[in-house]
């Protein structure tokens, strides 16, 4: 039924409200609130099985305006975040909802803890990754629609990434699954040194493409046209808007969730092109891309999950990209996978077969030499044997 | 936002000289990688400038803002990206290397199903992307079995995944074709040359006839995948002639073609050694015996298989008022000793 097609993709706007209403409530309803979002993703991944269907879609304006709910929905979620950590009542928001709703928001805000605190950090900087960030992927592609370009700038603006959309459609995909790329990961490196290194050097990205755009059309380097400083402008008065909130514990909270956004960011980016290689002069193939199939991700992440096709074809809008269940599959749903990638040991213990078996049966025979090159700077002893090409057998 | 404003019209591109038909809404990439030309792009999000061309005449929209990749002084010349282009009214365009000769790729046999007790689909995964046009026909060569390359019509449209599929009929006497029936060849090495060929669809309104005999049915059934999922709404009757029950395949693949095709849509599968006592209702005979009864007017026809059924099924054909260059045939025809492998199998005229 194509009705139901349009509805799974609301799951994403359930959660988001279901975390806004977790951290007003306060209290240990935060940690139920984050225990419950994360249950969603990691169980319904394993028990929810993966939606390979491709429908078509005859009303895709619906589609945008949901993608487009999400900024509204973001600045709500990021409100009640503040609110929570904030002593005073911001436009005397939480006497006007209690009494609405019957339910004392600020004595339950008085009795919330560190640890619950801490709670709504992890949950609003994953709500920041995922209703932020992964939407304005989708809409920053999107570069002939400049109200999709504007809302997926101000999205990406909450986690100080509005970079993004330069550096991830006109460098990204151009090298991705090449060593020019920032946000593919070698082999052996793990994903704290990712977060950091894929942050410095996209950056800098940006800034040199943006550079020469700018030089190109004969603008000021250092002027409103410079889409990366208005961009970090634009998160700028954001931190601005926090403080304005709830002065000093708002401004720092809202940074401290901004970063962690962006650090999800960097791990979803470790985990879709851990290890790949490729020659930058030949085109992008759907074996350059770590791909999941699990239905829950697949849903609420707007199908991200079906990596490989989007970088095939990068143009095709998410609700037509298709599932390629042959391609490299990641080794779990997306929060199974970057609650792995976080975890070293454990990633490479379950990545390394995988990334031989690539060698294997993927890679074309330039790219086993490129990949017997990586291999030899991966630090990985069982890496480390497949150092030479021709392999040895 | 406001693309509905925008009523995008089908245009024609000619891309050094060679005219294609862009749909409406169609970037000029995305237009000439359907037609089967191997128009250089990499990124297709407007990035690298692989898919650079310049645009001799007419306008285009443009879907990013070319400041990213491209100079001024290109700019001035008329440089665009192709994949980021979608035309405005007819365009003419010139761009550096867009092959439309065949060239050799790699792949790998990645499923291998046997459809018939004679018949194997065989599918390969390839290593970069081959852009062809329904209908088209490859040659194909095993790496356990080099220098015996033979040639094979795709049996489906091209995929984004670059995965390619060939229906192969065991010969009698041929080597490769009897090794892909006894023999397991999934993680088997390949290589293919292509896109050959200049059987596809013309563009029109007519009624269309299909006659398949054989492993005939696959650059057909490419042929009306890819007709279906660009719209194509003309009438469709296809034949399919076969010696007996058994010899029947994709006949799922066939009825969710009917299901989903907009318009009418005839199947009529023709068996020629059905025993008499067999419970075959349909129809009995040489496929091409259907021809007459079937026959709408103005018919365009689209004949693929052994050369005997196409002489006869042309001629008929003709005798009924189809115009020749309304014909359109593949004759499947046997390759002989390995030493004419550089021969082509199929030798495809346009028309008869």
């Amino acid at each position: 039924m194509n009705a139901l097609h349009y509805l799974k993709y609301f799951l994403f706007h359930a959660v988001g409200l279901c975390s806004a209403a977790a951290l007003l409530a306060g209290g240990p309803w935060i940690a139920y609130g984050l225990a419950a979002v994360l249950t969603l993703y990691v169980v319904g991944d394993l028990v929810c099985g993966d939606d390979t269907s491709t429908p078509e879609f005859r009303h895709p304006g619906i589609l945008t305006f949901q993608l487009w709910l999400a900024l509204p929905l973001l600045c709500f979620i990021v409100f009640s975040a503040l609110w929570g950590v904030s002593d005073g009542d911001f436009l005397g928001f939480g006497a006007a909802l209690g009494q609405a709703t019957g339910y004392d928001l600020i004595a339950a805000r008085d009795a919330t803890n560190l640890g619950q605190h801490t709670c709504a950090w992890v949950l609003t900087g994953l709500m920041i990754g995922t209703i932020g960030t992964i939407t304005a992927h989708e809409l920053t592609h999107r570069t002939w629609d400049p109200v999709s370009m504007l809302i997926g700038r101000w999205l990406l603006a909450f986690s100080f990434d509005t970079i993004f959309a330069v550096e991830h459609v006109y460098g990204h995909h151009r090298y991705v699954s090449t060593t020019e790329d920032p946000a593919t990961a070698p082999r052996g490196r793990n994903v704290y040194a990712h977060v950091l290194i894929s942050t410095v050097r996209g950056n800098l990205s940006a800034w040199h493409i943006e550079k020469q755009r700018l030089a190109r059309k004969g603008y000021w380097l250092l002027g409103w046209r410079n889409a990366v400083l208005r961009g970090h402008g634009m998160s700028l008065l954001l931190v601005a808007a926090a403080y304005a909130i709830g002065q000093w514990p708002a401004a720092l909270f809202f940074i401290a969730c901004a970063l962690w956004g962006k650090a999800l960011l960097e791990i979803v980016n470790y985990m879709e092109h851990y290890g790949m290689v490729r020659n930058p002069a030949t085109p992008v193939q759907p074996r350059h891309s770590w791909n999941t199939n699990k239905r829950i991700s697949s849903w609420t992440m707007f199908n991200l999950t079906r990596h490989s096709h989007h970088h095939a074809q990068g143009e095709v809008p998410y609700q037509d990209l298709k599932p390629f269940p042959d391609a490299p599959m990641m080794v779990g749903g997306y929060l199974t996978t970057i609650i792995v990638a976080m975890l070293p040991p454990l990633w490479h213990k379950l990545m390394t077969p995988k990334v031989l078996a690539w060698d294997r049966e993927y890679a074309s025979a330039e790219e086993r030499q490129l990949a017997a090159t990586a291999n030899a700077r991966s630090g990985i002893p069982a890496l480390m044997k497949y150092s030479n090409y021709p392999s040895p057998s | 936002m406001f693309a509905f404003l925008n009523r995008n019209r089908a245009a024609n591109a000619s891309i050094n000289g060679a005219s294609i038909r862009v749909e409406p809404g169609e970037t000029l990439l995305q237009a000439a990688l359907r037609s089967g030309i191997d128009f250089p792009h990499s990124c297709r999000v407007g990035g690298c400038a692989s898919c650079k061309c310049r645009l001799l005449q007419g306008k285009v929209r443009e879907l990013t803002e070319t400041g990213y990749i491209l100079s001024a002084e290109e700019l001035d010349q008329g440089y665009i990206l192709a994949c980021q282009s979608v035309p405005r009214g007819d365009v003419s365009i010139e761009v550096d290397s867009a092959q439309q000769e065949a060239r050799q790729v790699r792949g790998k046999v990645v499923a291998q199903e046997r459809l018939t007790h004679d018949i194997t689909r065989l599918t390969l995964q390839l290593e970069t992307g081959l852009p062809y046009q329904a209908g088209q026909y490859a040659e194909l060569s095993l790496d356990c079995l080099p220098n015996h390359a033979r040639s094979f019509s795709f049996a489906s449209p091209p995929r984004a995944d670059a995965k390619v599929s060939f229906f192969i009929r065991k010969v009698p006497g041929g080597r490769l074709t009897t090794l892909v029936d006894s023999h397991s060849l999934v993680g088997q090495g390949a290589s293919l040359k292509g896109p050959l060929g200049q059987f596809h669809l013309r563009p029109a309104d007519a009624p269309l006839l299909l006659v398949a005999g054989g492993s005939g049915l696959a650059p057909l059934l490419a042929i009306l995948q890819d007709a279906l999922a660009g719209n194509v709404r003309r009438p469709v009757t296809l034949l399919f002639g076969a010696r007996q029950e058994h010899d029947l395949y994709a006949l799922e693949e066939i009825q969710a073609l009917a299901r989903q095709w907009p318009g009418p849509f005839h199947f009529v599968p023709v068996l020629s050694e059905a025993d008499r006592h067999a419970a075959w209702e349909g129809a009995r005979g040489l496929v091409s015996e259907q021809i007459p009864v079937l026959l709408q007017a103005g018919s365009h026809a689209y004949l693929c298989g052994p050369p005997g059924m196409i002489d006869s099924a042309s001629a008929l054909l003709q005798r009924h008022g189809v115009a020749r260059e309304n014909i359109h045939a593949d004759r499947f025809t046997l390759q002989q000793a390995p030493h004419a492998a550089t021969e082509s199998a199929a030798t495809q005229p346009a028309s008869l």
